[in-house]
């Protein structure tokens, strides 16, 4: 029995009506087809193959056989901190996939708004150098005149519980410190003669110079350095000149 | 399954650079046209045919240098012409616009459009039918009735069981005649 008895008997076991038709070939091909096929095809893979050569590209030796060890590497390379912390502390939390469990409606995020889209702009305090250096010019002046007219003025007599009585009177149960701080300074210094506050400065050992420079100033912390406010007689000539103080 | 001694000789000319392409052509002269007929029923018309033709045999041609020789020529020649003919017609879905059902009376249209078509026929029916199979059944009967190919063989070109291709030829018999008898 050939093959196509064998089929023929084995298509009729399973359905007579197969069986029963024809074995023919329905479809056609010009005769001339098969002849020249294999003439066309060589033909074709010539014309491949020279396209294929086309290509003049090159890469360098070994580039393709350690480039999946550099990918990789690199892949190591970029692997988080956090995930590598994770492993060494507990490989199973680290085996979780990080997925965002949450969800949000669609869209929301295009649809967020600020309530209020004016910005209040921040206040910026400019530290001002030159006004600085004028507040520490006044200063020095104020103290060289304060100075002066003390010298003048010297009654070495009482003075101590003079000034005492005063600024006790003037600032009530404050010390004298909290009142050299503040603006009372010069209300408390009216009422007490020049000549007691210069037996004052001078039995208490204090320096005049600093306590009208620490009057001025709002922060103890923040005293300026004696070089900031000791000019020299050019300096404080021209200021005395540029605010019409100078006789 | 030895390779038959004919096919040996032809693999070591075509290693050889100097017989190379004589040994190829000779391939192709033994093959080409139980290759060309398997192909056409699967693509149906011949200028379709003739294209996954000429790329299987470039494929062959390329890969023929790497051929284990454990494996029957024949065998390994079929399995890259089902292959190509499965893939062009993948292709052909992808490309068109018409769904899979419009898909398969669109080769069914295309062998009504044959020149010696006739309806009345039952080799045509049969044709037909066989166009409404789903792709493996497709082959495994054409494999099968056509090609007259053992289940042992067709085993190796589709690297399937011999058990699951008679089921599977036995239910494309099934719905051939189950068509044949309402049309």
């Amino acid at each position: 029995m050939n093959n196509r008895e064998n089929i023929s008997t084995e298509i009729n076991g399973i359905s007579k009506t197969l069986g029963s038709i024809p074995f023919i070939n329905v479809f056609t091909v010009d005769p001339n087809y098969f002849p020249s096929l294999a003439q066309v095809i060589i033909a074709k893979i010539y014309e491949e193959d020279s396209f294929d050569s086309l290509n003049n590209f090159s890469v360098p030796d070994g580039y393709f056989e350690s480039l999946a060890g550099n990918i990789l590497t690199k892949i190591h390379a970029l692997e988080n901190d956090v995930t590598v912390e994770l492993k060494g502390i507990s490989s199973l939390i680290a085996g979780i996939e990080n997925k965002e469990t949450y969800t949000v409606s669609k869209g929301y995020f295009d649809s967020i708004t600020f309530l209020n889209n004016k910005r209040e702009s921040a206040k910026v305090i400019t530290i001002n150098k030159p006004r600085l250096f004028f507040k520490y010019a006044a200063a020095a002046v104020i103290t060289g005149l304060l100075g002066l007219s003390i010298v003048n003025i010297v009654d070495k007599n009482n003075t101590e519980n003079s000034i005492k009585t005063n600024l006790g009177t003037i600032t009530g149960t404050m010390k004298p410190n909290t009142v050299l701080k503040n603006a009372s300074f010069d209300e408390a210094l009216q009422n007490v003669s020049d000549n007691e506050i210069e037996q004052y400065l001078q039995k208490s050992g204090h320096d005049v110079n600093a306590a009208l420079v620490a009057s001025s100033t709002d922060d103890v912390e923040k005293l300026p350095e004696a070089t900031d406010y000791l000019l020299d007689e050019n300096v404080l000539e021209n200021y005395l000149k540029e605010n019409n103080l100078k006789n | 399954m030895s390779l038959p001694q004919d096919d040996i000789e032809l693999l070591l000319q075509f290693k050889n650079e100097a017989t190379k392409e004589r040994a190829f052509t000779a391939i192709l002269k033994k093959y080409q046209e139980k290759l060309y007929w398997h192909i056409r029923r699967m693509v149906v018309e011949h200028e379709d045919a003739n294209d996954v033709l000429q790329n299987m045999f470039v494929k062959a041609w390329k890969g023929l240098e790497n051929f284990r020789e454990d494996s029957q020529l024949y065998t390994w020649l079929y399995r890259i012409a089902t292959n190509e003919s499965l893939t062009f017609l993948e292709q052909q879905k992808k490309r068109s616009t018409f769904s899979m059902s419009d898909e398969e009376s669109g080769l069914s249209n295309k062998i009504k459009a044959d020149t010696n078509f006739d309806g009345n026929k039952l080799e045509w029916k049969l044709q037909l039918a066989v166009q409404k199979l789903p792709e493996k059944q497709k082959v495994v009967f054409n494999l099968r009735y056509f090609e007259e190919m053992p289940y042992a063989q067709m085993s190796t070109v589709l690297e399937t069981s011999e058990g699951a291709l008679k089921a599977s030829y036995h239910h494309a018999v099934k719905k051939i005649e189950h068509y044949i008898l309402n049309n």
